[in-house]
């Protein structure tokens, strides 16, 4: 039964992380290569992955999503989606998507003449389920090496592992000074309320025996 | 403009709803202090008026007036980003 108390923990904590790990800004160096735009068809499980820029976005079945692609500095490839995530989640109140498709394509390079550039990501690549990362901000860098540190996210985490610290040590404090006590009362309560059922059944049951006829 | 309607109003009433558990709470803690502060130092004065007197100076103090940052920063964050995103 213990497995089972462990194994609800690990599967939260698990989902937690991935969904910190989806929504929380990241860096990518990248040379950009091209952009397009494609239409979605956004009528399957997959369709979270995908944003809700408009309004009416939400009845659409298929939309065009414009497309960043890129190579890494280790020769990788990798296509960023660019979608407004307006008012929606995750709040990053993305409204400049044809500003960012302007300055990707004016920072489009060559294997031979790069131009590196810094990109401010969210979300995973997924070959098999077609999930593409959000690209939210593009900074043209020095070199392929010179990935901005991710204060953002540094902070958020660290910020937040402490707070939830702090309150769970609050929470078994007051368990302890508080809570305690009153369930090892309502315990005590109990095994008496138990006791006296047992002692009144045995006298019942001994009298009962007196019917029986003894062989 | 609906989304960003929906964000207000869910806003609206989450800070609403926050700022009015905190202001409570804030209270009664000072009211605790109060009491505490009562046993210690002025245990031969009239108990009922000088906690009086001390929360009606806490009703005019700036720590009360501070509480009302709970509908300022989370709409200065909001700013924060959409500049940050939009703008840099």
């Amino acid at each position: 039964m213990v497995y089972v108390k462990w194994f609800v923990l690990l599967a939260f904590w698990t989902l937690f992380a991935a969904f910190l790990h989806y929504s929380l800004p990241k860096y990518d160096v990248v040379r950009i290569v091209n952009t397009h735009e494609e239409r979605i068809d956004l009528d399957d499980w997959t369709r979270i992955f995908w944003s809700d820029p408009t309004a009416q976005s939400k009845r659409l079945m298929n939309r065009d999503v414009q497309f960043i692609q890129g190579v890494r500095s280790n020769g990788r490839t990798i296509v960023y989606r660019n979608e407004d995530t307006g008012w929606g989640w995750p709040p990053y109140f993305k409204f400049d998507t044809a500003n960012l498709y302007t300055e990707a394509n004016d920072l489009v390079s060559t294997k031979t003449d790069p131009q590196w550039v810094a990109v401010r990501y969210f979300g995973w690549r997924s070959i098999f389920f077609s999930i593409f990362p959000n690209a939210i901000s593009i900074t043209p860098v020095d070199g392929p090496e010179d990935k901005p540190f991710n204060w953002f996210s540094t902070l958020f985490l660290v910020t937040f592992g402490g707070l939830f610290g702090y309150g769970y040590y609050r929470w078994r404090r007051f368990r302890r000074d508080r809570l305690s006590p009153a369930f090892d009362g309502v315990s005590d309560n109990f095994s008496a309320a138990g006791d006296a059922i047992s002692r009144k059944r045995n006298r019942f049951q001994a009298w009962l025996d007196t019917w029986k006829t003894k062989k | 403009m609906l989304p960003f309607m929906r964000l207000v109003l869910t806003f609206i009433l989450t800070l609403a709803l926050l700022y009015n558990a905190l202001a409570v709470y804030m209270r009664f803690r000072h009211r605790l202090a109060l009491q505490k502060r009562w046993e210690r130092k002025a245990s031969n004065t009239c108990r009922a008026s000088f906690i009086r007197q001390g929360m009606q100076q806490y009703d005019r103090s700036l720590r009360r007036k501070l509480i009302h940052l709970v509908y300022v920063i989370p709409p200065s964050a909001i700013l924060l980003t959409l500049y940050v995103t939009n703008y840099m």
